[in-house]
Formats: C-alpha cells, sequence, structure tokens
C-alpha cells in the first residue's frame, strides 16, 4: 500500500480548487500526485491527517476529480483508493460524498 | 490466632475502611471533575455550532451586495474559509468528548452534512437571482437551524443521560463495570488470588470463632 500523506507529500495547508487559488490546490494535487500514484499502485492511502480545514473545493476536486475528469470508474476508486483523518472523521466522509456525486452526475452526462 | 498477618481483626476492618473510604472520596472528586469537564466541552461544541450559524447569516446578508464582479466558485472558496474552522473545531471537540466523558459524540454525518450540503446551498444562493434570493436565504437558515437543534439536543441528552439523571450507585456501578471490561484479566487474578487467600484463611477464621465458645 502507497501512503499519501497529505501535509508532508503535499503542502501543510492545501488550499483551493484551481491552480490560480493556489499552488497547493485540489487539481495540482490530483494531476501530480494522486494520480500517478493510483496508477502505480494496487492501493493508495490518503491520509489527511495534519490540518483540519480541507475546503470542499479542494476535496471536490482532488477526489471528485478522479472520476469526474480523470476516467476512473467510482468502483475501481473504491477498491484502490483509502482515506483518513485521525480527527476529523467528517473529511473522509465529505471525500467519499464528493466521488459518489461525481459519480452520479458523469452517469447523468453520459445518458 | 486471632490475628491476621500480624493485625487484629478490628485494625485490619479499620485499615480497610479507611482505604476504600478515601477510594471513593478519590473517585467521587473524579467523578465530579470528569462530569464539569464534559459540561464545559458541551459548552464550546455548541457555542461552535452558534458562532457558525452566525457567520452563515453574516455571509449570506452581504453576498450578493458585496461582491458583484466575483466568480460565483471564488465566493465558495471565502465562504468555506470562514466557516470550515468552526465545523472543523465543533467536530474536533465532539469527538474530545469521546475520551474525556461518556458521552457519544455527534456523527460525523453531521459534520460532513455541513461541510457539503450547506456549501452546495450557498452555491444554489450564489447562483439564484436576488429576486429569488431571500427564499433561497431562508431554505438554508432553515436547514440549519434543524440540524443544529438536533445536533444540541442530541448534546444536551447524552449530558443529561450520563451525568444529570445517573445517581452515584449507578455511576459507581458503571465505573466498576468499566474497570472490568477494561481490565478483565487483572479483576480474574485479583478474584482468584482473594478466593484462594479466603479458601486457606478460612479454617483459622473458623478456628477464630470458636475460640469466642
Amino acid at each position: 500500500m502507497h501512503t499519501i500523506t497529505v501535509v508532508k507529500d503535499w503542502f501543510p495547508a492545501p488550499f483551493g480548487r484551481y491552480p490560480r487559488h493556489s499552488p497547493y490546490c485540489g487539481q495540482n494535487f490530483r494531476t501530480q500526485l494522486l494520480v500517478p500514484a493510483l496508477n502505480a499502485h494496487d492501493l493508495v492511502h490518503v491520509n489527511l491527517t495534519g490540518y483540519n480545514r480541507y475546503g470542499r473545493s479542494f476535496m471536490d476536486e482532488s477526489f471528485g476529480g478522479l472520476v469526474r475528469d480523470e476516467g476512473f470508474s467510482f468502483e475501481e476508486i473504491k477498491r484502490k483508493l483509502k482515506i483518513s483523518h485521525d480527527l476529523l472523521p467528517s473529511l473522509e466522509e465529505l471525500a467519499w460524498d464528493r466521488l459518489k456525486k461525481a459519480a452520479e452526475d458523469t452517469a447523468n452526462k453520459s445518458r | 490466632m486471632n490475628d491476621f498477618f500480624g493485625l487484629g481483626v478490628g485494625q485490619v476492618g479499620t485499615w480497610l475502611l479507611v482505604i476504600l473510604g478515601w477510594l471513593l472520596v478519590v473517585w467521587n472528586s473524579n467523578r465530579i471533575a470528569g462530569r464539569s469537564e464534559a459540561r464545559k466541552i458541551c459548552d464550546q461544541v455548541i457555542a461552535q455550532l452558534n458562532g457558525l450559524r452566525d457567520e452563515i447569516s453574516k455571509f449570506l446578508n452581504e453576498s450578493h451586495d458585496a461582491y458583484p464582479q466575483t466568480l460565483p466558485e471564488d465566493v465558495i472558496l471565502y465562504a468555506e474559509s470562514r466557516l470550515t474552522s468552526y465545523i472543523s473545531f465543533a467536530e474536533f471537540l465532539s469527538q474530545q468528548l469521546r475520551a474525556v466523558s461518556y458521552i457519544e459524540p455527534l456523527s460525523p454525518t453531521i459534520f460532513s452534512r455541513l461541510r457539503e450540503d450547506f456549501m452546495h446551498d450557498l452555491e444554489l444562493f450564489m447562483a439564484s437571482s436576488r429576486a429569488d434570493s431571500l427564499l433561497q436565504k431562508a431554505k438554508i437558515l432553515n436547514s440549519l437551524n434543524d440540524t443544529l437543534l438536533i445536533s444540541a439536543e442530541h448534546i444536551e441528552k447524552e449530558y443529561k443521560t450520563h451525568y444529570t439523571d445517573m445517581g452515584v450507585i449507578k455511576s459507581l456501578g458503571r465505573t466498576l463495570g468499566d474497570f472490568i471490561s477494561r481490565y478483565p484479566r487483572s479483576v480474574g487474578l485479583l478474584i482468584a488470588a482473594m478466593a484462594l487467600i479466603g479458601a486457606y484463611r478460612s479454617s483459622y477464621f473458623v478456628l477464630w470463632c470458636s475460640s469466642f465458645q
């Protein structure tokens, strides 16, 4: 299992959705760190512990974008990705909610 | 014959009572300290949730007028920056309740809904025309107040169950139950040792009783 600890491997205080918001935004995190890790490993653990103010925009772009923009299926992500935060379990729920929503949106678009 | 480890029966009983008394005093002061700490954290969680409601109200009142030229996604980002710390802090405090008290923390789903649904509602609000904005605002505030009241109710109910309504005897029973479930082996060993000593001593005790006859 490959572990990405966001505050160590990415940035201590990630912020924003697009690069114009911040270089440490959700889109850059997804394209530069998350997608290569998912392509290279069977199981990827994203450890969010260490920062408590992840915004919905960052989470949506990082995780929802995997289904929306990177072509992964929800089932594939469910199999390959583990998300955790030691102190705030709602952030894990938020990430999975964004993934589900992205999967629904993608399914609706393709109909 | 009428002694236990060199002490008279009366002396042993006195020492046992003194030790038991002190254990009760320490346990009761811990219980009172734990109760006041739990109350403090409960109040802090509720204060954070109230702060969140005030901040959302402020945001809703200013957003349409204050940022006419700004992209909606940037306004949402701004809202997130203002609101996320309240949600995270409330959740963090709520999780702390589990560590310091018997109170069951608020479900992560409540906080994930606050992070998820309210931002979505705010997006709708930003996208709505000025004419519809009041209606959107009312919907957001109603839904928010519902969530916050349910959360506050849960916390108060849990506090009442575990602290206000629980008598000293019941509370002592719970502490003993916790101790046994936390250290089952140690308690088992202690009981076995006491039974062995009791069996060993019982012959002397019978003799000691018979000496009065």
